[in-house]
């Protein structure tokens, strides 16, 4: 469901939007994004990384929606340009799967915590994946010649 | 030159150190002090217990919210907020919250009540931290019925069969009848009513590092037990509500 969701979301993010727009650094790994939000009680670390996680959620939508517009602007054969669209299509579908279930992994390693620990770990995973699956596709792209 | 950036436990603490002078704070002391007695009171009787500190349960409410979140009136311990496992593994009695939790309060608690009212959220949170510090065995247990019963073997019959027919456990009828391991019909054997509960042997020693683990379990915020420390002497240096004994 929150697939789905994620899914809904990135489709109805305007098509002009630019990478510039990101606030989230790609590279900040989950354990500084923990210890930055560490400066909150514990209600408000989840209420700080549930800020970042949607900062990272947008960031990629805006990543996956900027890498269908450079591979429309692909200088290639039309056929390698459909072929490589569909499979970034099913990429970004596998990923936001192996991301939830990855993210749950990460929750359950908070053992018998209690409180907000669990969704902590989920947030801070979502935020560090997103903001790495974004830097990925730019990476990926940003070479492609375009007409 | 500059200054070194604050790391997010300074800043912590900086926000937190302004508690001193702002009676809010102070707001649950009373609802803390009860529930621990409570707790104390249920549990004394269990071996090696130690009466909990009230304002250990004081500090991980400053460490959990603080009076400067809307949180603090109405889920002052965060059990019970989306994602945590802690409600339902308190409830469940599964994993021994039904030997921690006193029986007037555990009727009271439930998933609506532990998420809206602030003293049962402080309660069921208490409850949840004592069940993590409770060392549990599963153990052979007389009835109160003491009386001694005999039986008399059946060809087919074991140890454990005979056990589960007669309401007592294999660990009883070991030690009431020197009979050789394999059982023989027309054998009589004496037994006393007994089943095998889940029993409280002792419990962790209480402090903020295991009170940070046990609760918290410090994956997400490895500042916590630190969090603790500084909640617990702040509240150690400052005034506490008077309470009704």
């Amino acid at each position: 469901m929150r697939t789905l969701n994620f899914m809904i979301f990135c489709l109805a993010v305007p098509f002009a939007l630019s990478t510039s727009a990101a606030t989230t650094d790609p590279m900040l790994s989950e354990r500084a994004l923990l210890e930055e939000c560490s400066a909150f009680s514990q209600a408000g670390m989840r209420d700080c990384l549930a800020a970042k996680a949607e900062a990272s959620r947008k960031v990629l939508c805006q990543a996956e929606e900027m890498g269908a517009q450079m591979l429309s602007r692909w200088d290639e054969d039309i056929l390698y340009v459909k072929r490589a669209k569909a499979t970034l299509v099913a990429a970004n579908v596998a990923f936001a799967k192996y991301r939830e279930t990855q993210c749950q992994f990460s929750a359950s390693l908070s053992g018998g915590g209690a409180g907000n620990s669990h969704e902590m770990g989920r947030l801070a995973c979502l935020a560090t994946l997103n903001s790495q699956r974004a830097e990925q596709l730019r990476a990926a792209l940003s070479d492609l010649p375009v007409r | 030159m500059q200054a070194p950036a604050e790391t997010g436990l300074q800043l912590w603490q900086d926000g937190i150190n302004k508690a001193l002078d702002d009676a809010r704070w102070n707001a649950w002391d009373c609802e803390v002090q009860m529930a621990v007695n409570e707790y104390n009171r249920h549990l004394s009787g269990t071996p090696g217990f130690r009466p909990l500190d009230w304002q250990l349960i004081k500090a991980i409410l400053w460490v959990e919210t603080g009076a400067h979140v809307s949180e603090w009136k109405v889920k002052p311990m965060q059990i019970g907020v989306a994602g945590d496992p802690g409600m339902v593994a308190l409830l469940s009695d599964e994993e021994g919250g039904d030997l921690i939790v006193p029986p007037a309060l555990k009727s009271k608690l439930n998933a609506v009540t532990i998420r809206n009212i602030p003293a049962l959220n402080i309660r069921a949170g208490i409850g949840y931290l004592l069940m993590r510090m409770a060392n549990f065995e599963y153990r052979s247990l007389l009835s109160t019925d003491t009386k001694v019963y005999e039986l008399v073997v059946r060809s087919g019959d074991s140890f454990e069969k005979v056990a589960r027919a007669h309401g007592t456990t294999t660990d009883v009828l070991r030690k009431l009848n020197s009979t050789p391991v394999v059982l023989r019909p027309g054998q009589v054997l004496k037994y006393q009513k007994a089943s095998i509960q889940k029993v409280i042997t002792g419990w962790k020693s209480f402090s903020t590092l295991t009170v940070a683990r046990r609760y918290n379990s410090m994956r997400r915020d490895v500042n916590y037990a630190k969090k603790l420390d500084h909640a617990l002497s702040l509240i150690r240096q400052g005034e506490s509500n008077r309470c009704a004994p």
